[in-house]
């Protein structure tokens, strides 16, 4: 709570001002939580009729050349496809209400399964790559700022603008040529579930992703900590002549790691995608397979739903939560 | 401080050379990526030796002219030692497996190792009993007696019985099975005793021992199914072929296979088969480059001659063929409307270089509306489908387009490798006649939303079924690719039609080449060439034989397999 907020308060007690500044916090995650709600039924519902307005028929694309409009019929009916299209909303509304996503039309697989067993590889692969891309990115952006007018600042700012112009799936595909084929340190393909041995098939996607995030990550740190260094209690750690451990972590990094948590929170949407177009070009059986290969290109309805019902979720909720631990790591930022 | 800070700088400076040094080595070497285009022929080496042989105790000198084709260099001899596992790369995971609901092709190829079914196509499309021992057709040609092996015995050690196999198409009916289809007039199906079981039939219909073969009638227990409703969603699986499904979950991608022991035919030289999804095809390439996996299907055929030395590369033929399908409902007014601009079309059309260019040798030029081989195949276009532009010229002299000046699109089906190349070959072609191609290609769903909508002037696409469903598919009123193309001629419909129920064989093949000569004056659909899929293995041919490892994408042709080496169809 700023001291701006405190002033406004003159006539109540201490334990008062802590209990309203709790009830605050509370008021602001209910009002969040309900924000996520109403973004997870917009983005349901706009998933359901956007779908629905794009080419090609999952039931025909399902039989092929085998479907005869009588077969057709009967599987639409088997598959839950007839009726109106309000008809065909509720039914699904109704079932996502009781946490049934439905059931995939190509494969008769729930989707709750196959989010299920897709989007622990999704979130494992996403989890490397924040690692991954905060030990580069954290590095990488003090060095740049101090030395922001040297050879190393301007070779920082050339080198993030040419990786943020590669497209991920070249950069995927030339990784995997030098990691895979000509080093052969990494598998070309598949994937393993069990940890650490997962950590073998995640650790060069989650590199191809840093591609995409530390750049922004390392620029936006980089600018934070330059505007740190521009404040009076960095001056006067130094003159207090603090271990460089303490200083780079209490007085550098921490008081600049805020817009850097609040971005990394808006960046989960573009992660996700990134990942979607990475797992297809490594393989790996996470979330971005599903949807692109089991939903988007077999017109599985029911699989995309759900998949882009989780999408919305994972980034509302991420958001929110990069906005807590902004706050608290910056307790300015709560104003 | 200083010296200190020297040191980080050297350290970036070490990191980042490192970094630019990756990024060209990268680049650098082309490595396995297939980027190098070369066509394969089959080398055959043709010698005349001189023999002398004693003919009636005179020695004589003759000439004698023989032809070799060399064995493949790097398949060993069979060691007779079984292999534990291997692992094969395709393109889908495993649907439910269930073969009486719609299957994709994880689903297909499990069937086709894990399904038993009745019989098993040969290449010439006769019948090899599988389960059954024999089968015998009453006079009239509508009652079909089939007898089951002795002893047979599913992979839990259950018997396989009559009463099995009575449920099998009981349930497959019941589910709408979309498989039915290839049962014809199918009236009934009753045990007689435990090792027999008589199929009843309201026509003539000899096409139904092909439709037995089909992986969409594996022989199911009535026990296990119907003590549990759950059954094709968790297992434990029961088997009546040469594997069992052992290790599988839903909509996981790795799957695998076991040897079954009560199989009929066993031992298997294969015990294990593990079966990885791959949706990529380029990575399915440099997985068996690697030897990551023993042996990956369908890949493209441009990767052919980057794989190294001990990887060998077969074409296997699914039965179907590639076609320019036009939709005659657009075609109203328009000069390819005109059934002679079409026939010319398909003159001025280079199938050869389709052939080399598009395909790069793996898929035989067309001749006529099937693939080579069963005696339903009859060579309908002229010259043998070798390109003609003065006989096309010819005949577009004779409508009132002689100069061409028109245009009209092809939708080739994108996603697939070779359709786009071959819809752009079909261009330049058709460029020599004054006609102006535009090459639009869709999605697979796309693709089929405009068949449905009717929203194509043409498409480059494919066909895959036996002669008779493929031919009355395609003309025969009713038929879904005629649907699509808007196509009606009762006369192709009636000889199609009647070839189906025909008993006698030769006024069966006649009314097929009959049917297809008069589809050939329509020129709806312009066969291009025959359908191969390209697989890659590190497993030695012989294994692959012996251990029935070579599905097609229609798991009932499974025998047919050629060798792009020469050596044939496993024995």
């Amino acid at each position: 709570m700023s001291t701006h907020q405190m002033a406004k308060l003159p006539s109540r007690s201490r334990f008062d001002a802590v209990a309203f500044g709790m009830g605050i916090i509370q008021n602001r995650i209910v009002s969040r939580l309900l924000r996520s709600l109403l973004v997870g039924f917009g983005v349901m519902t706009i998933a359901f009729f956007l779908l629905r307005l794009v080419p090609g028929d999952p039931v025909q694309l399902l039989l092929g050349d085998t479907g005869t409009p009588e077969l057709v019929e009967a599987y639409r009916q088997m598959l839950g496809l007839d009726g109106t299209l309000p008809e065909q909303y509720l039914r699904y509304l109704g079932s996502v209400m009781q946490g049934d996503l439905g059931t995939s039309i190509n494969s008769s697989v729930s989707v709750n399964t196959i989010i299920a067993r897709s989007l622990p590889v999704t979130l494992w692969l996403i989890a490397v790559t924040i690692v991954l891309a905060l030990a580069l990115a954290l590095p990488l952006s003090i060095a740049a700022a101090i030395y922001q007018r040297t050879w190393f600042g301007h070779t920082f700012r050339v080198a993030s603008s040419i990786l943020l112009a590669t497209p991920v799936f070249y950069s995927g595909l030339l990784l995997l040529l030098l990691f895979a084929i000509q080093l052969k340190v990494a598998p070309v393909a598949g994937y393993r579930t069990t940890f650490p041995t997962n950590l073998n098939y995640l650790w060069l996607p989650a590199l191809v992703l840093c591609g995409v995030m530390v750049p922004i990550t390392a620029r936006v740190l980089q600018s934070s900590v330059i505007d740190t260094l521009d404040q009076e209690f960095v001056e006067t750690a130094v003159v207090r002549g603090l271990g460089r451990l303490t200083f780079t972590w209490r007085y550098l990094l921490r008081p600049s790691l805020a817009p850097t948590i609040s971005l990394l929170g808006y960046m989960i949407g573009q992660l996700l995608s990134a990942a979607v177009v990475v797992e297809l070009v490594f393989n790996l059986p996470g979330i971005g397979t599903s949807l692109i290969v089991e939903g988007v290109l077999l017109r599985d309805y029911p699989v995309v739903q759900g998949i882009v019902l989780v999408f919305g979720m994972i980034v509302v909720i991420v958001s929110f939560l990069s906005d807590l631990v902004s706050g608290w790591l910056d307790p300015r930022t709560q104003t | 401080m200083k010296s200190k800070a020297m040191s980080a700088k050297q350290l970036l400076v070490v990191l980042s050379a490192v970094l630019v040094g990756g990024i060209f080595a990268a680049c650098g070497t082309p490595a396995a990526a297939p980027q190098v285009v070369r066509e394969t022929v089959v080398v055959q080496a043709t010698q005349v030796v001189r023999e002398t042989v004693v003919v009636e105790g005179t020695p004589q000198v003759v000439e004698r002219v023989v032809t070799a084709t060399p064995e493949p260099t790097s398949a060993p001899p069979s060691a007779g030692e079984p292999i534990e596992n291997v692992r094969i790369s395709i393109n889908s995971k495993l649907t439910a497996p269930d073969a009486h609901k719609q299957m994709g092709l994880g689903a297909f190829m499990l069937q086709y190792l894990v399904g038993g079914q009745l019989f098993r196509l040969n290449p010439d499309f006769s019948v090899t009993p599988y389960l059954a021992e024999g089968y015998e057709v009453s006079d009239d040609g509508l009652t079909y007696t089939v007898k089951l092996k002795p002893d047979l015995k599913f992979s839990d050690g259950s018997p396989i019985t009559a009463e099995d196999v009575v449920y099998t198409f009981t349930r497959s009916t019941e589910l709408k099975n979309p498989r039915n289809l290839q049962l014809g007039p199918l009236e009934s199906v009753t045990a007689v005793d435990p090792q027999t079981v008589e199929f009843k039939l309201t026509q003539p219909f000899p096409n139904l021992l092909i439709g037995l073969a089909d992986a969409g009638f594996s022989i199911y227990p009535k026990a296990a199914l119907e003590a549990d409703p759950d059954y094709f969603a968790k297992g434990p699986f029961v088997s009546a072929g040469q594997y069992v499904l052992s290790d599988w979950t839903p909509g996981a991608s790795e799957w695998t296979v076991s040897e079954n022991p009560e199989f009929f035919g066993g031992p298997s030289m294969v015990k294990n088969v593990t079966f990885v999804a791959v949706p990529d095809q380029t990575s399915r390439v440099l997985q068996v480059t690697t030897g990551a996996i023993d042996y990956a299907y369908d890949l493209p055929a441009s990767a052919r001659q980057d794989f190294p030395e001990e990887v060998k590369t077969f074409a296997v033929p699914i039965l179907g063929m590639y076609n320019v399908n036009f939709n005659l409902e657009r075609a109203k007014g328009q000069p390819w409307g005109d059934p002679k601009v079409r026939q010319a079309i398909s003159l001025a059309i280079d199938r050869q270089a389709i052939q080399d260019r598009a395909f790069f040798g793996i898929s035989p030029a067309a001749e006529g509306f099937l693939y080579k081989g069963p005696p339903e195949w009859i060579g309908v276009l002229p010259n043998g489908g070798k390109q003609d532009l003065e006989a096309a010229k010819a005949l577009l002299a004779e409508t009132d387009w002689p100069n061409g000046g028109f245009g009209f699109s092809i939708q080739p089906w994108g996603q697939r490798p070779g359709w786009t190349d071959a819809a752009t070959i079909i261009k330049e072609n058709l460029a020599g006649l004054g006609i102006e191609v535009t090459v639009e290609p869709k999605t697979d769903a796309d693709a089929i939303a405009n068949l449905n909508a009717g929203n194509y002037d043409a498409q480059f696409s494919g066909n895959t079924q036996d002669p008779l469903s493929m031919l009355k598919n395609q003309f025969a009123e009713g038929g879904t690719w005629t649907k699509w193309s808007r196509y009606n001629n009762p006369e192709v419909t009636k000889a199609l039609v009647d070839a189906g129920f025909a008993a006698d064989q030769k006024t069966r093949i006649e009314l097929f080449h009959k049917a297809q000569e008069l589809a050939y004056g329509d020129m709806v659909f312009i066969p291009i060439s025959e359908r191969v899929v390209l697989v890659a293995s590190r497993i030695p041919r012989n294994i692959l034989c012996e251990a029935n490892l070579l599905p097609g994408y229609n798991p009932r042709i499974a025998t047919v397999q050629e060798f792009t080496d020469g050596s044939g169809p496993c024995k």
